[in-house]
């Protein structure tokens, strides 16, 4: 689990040492690519379980109740912060 | 919002092309994920560490403004450990869950890499929500909390789906508070997604 943050970390290396040698461009188009993939094969995974496409109309309820829940706490502490925060 | 509908739309094709089975079993049974995984965590490191940008807009923030993703990452994990007591997932599955910020793509396919399909769905779907209903409801939240609310709802979003919204409803002063906000969460999903999905 660990090695794909190793990963990350080895990655922001390599980025370091070849900054300005690194063309953003192409790297933001293979990271959207690895996206798409693996989007894709979530799809495919989920389409491959019949149990689990019988039960996405209750996970997207429990999906929509956590949100809520994340966004509720999340708001409240922004308001608790508020007066922190005067920007203009 | 064209990426998002492109990832959207990928994640609709390999559902259909599946519950058609017209996909071939390997595709499903090997490891191509884990690779690809790898594959993406590279290239976002990369990303990272190539970004001049990065290293400008740390040096020059104010310290008050972190307190926007202290806000967000707090009050995230306090109401994703409340919805724990509603759900049928376990409270480390709900943090893992809310600690996605509205990063979908990375998130999702982080939780269903080590906990399933099921959780990785969950992801999907609650942090796809949060990022629509931050485009929906900004000027709403703004209005009645205050222009911190919009961002800490968009959480990672806020430096590019949801950043125009949040600038049009909060005000040109909030832009570079709400992208240093996302870029500081953007880091921090990898972490605690994974420390979640330790537990």
């Amino acid at each position: 689990m660990y090695i794909a943050l190793g990963i990350m970390f080895a990655g922001m290396l390599v980025g370091r040492l070849l900054r300005g040698h690194v063309a953003a461009g192409i790297v933001r188009r293979l990271i959207m690519a690895a996206i798409l993939l693996l989007l894709f094969l979530l799809g495919a995974a989920i389409g491959a379980n019949e149990d689990l496409i019988r039960r996405l109309p209750d996970l997207g309820w429990q999906s929509l109740a956590l949100m809520f829940f994340c966004v509720g706490g999340s708001i409240a502490c922004a308001v608790a912060i508020r007066r922190f925060l005067k920007i203009r | 919002m064209p990426g998002s509908i492109l990832i959207l739309a990928a994640f609709a094709l390999g559902i259909c092309l599946s519950c058609l089975r017209l996909l071939p079993d390997a595709l499903l049974e090997n490891d191509l994920s884990l690779y690809a995984l790898w594959l993406l965590m590279a290239l976002v490191g990369i990303s990272l560490g190539a970004d001049r940008r990065l290293g400008e807009i740390l040096r020059s923030m104010r310290p008050n403004v972190l307190l926007l993703p202290l806000a967000t990452t707090t009050g995230t994990f306090i109401g994703a450990a409340f919805a724990s007591a509603f759900v049928a997932f376990s409270l480390p599955d709900c943090l893992a869950v809310g600690a996605g910020f509205a990063y979908y793509s990375l998130s999702s396919i982080f939780i269903t890499q080590y906990k399933g399909p099921d959780l990785g769905t969950v992801a999907l779907l609650c942090n796809i929500m949060r990022e629509l209903v931050t485009l929906l409801c900004t000027p709403l939240l703004v209005r009645l909390f205050g222009p911190c609310a919009a961002i800490v709802c968009g959480g990672a979003s806020t430096m590019d789906t949801t950043l125009p919204i949040i600038s049009r409803y909060a005000g040109s002063a909030w832009i570079f508070p709400a992208i240093i906000h996302a870029v500081i969460l953007d880091f921090s999903v990898p972490f605690w997604v994974t420390l979640f999905c330790s537990l």
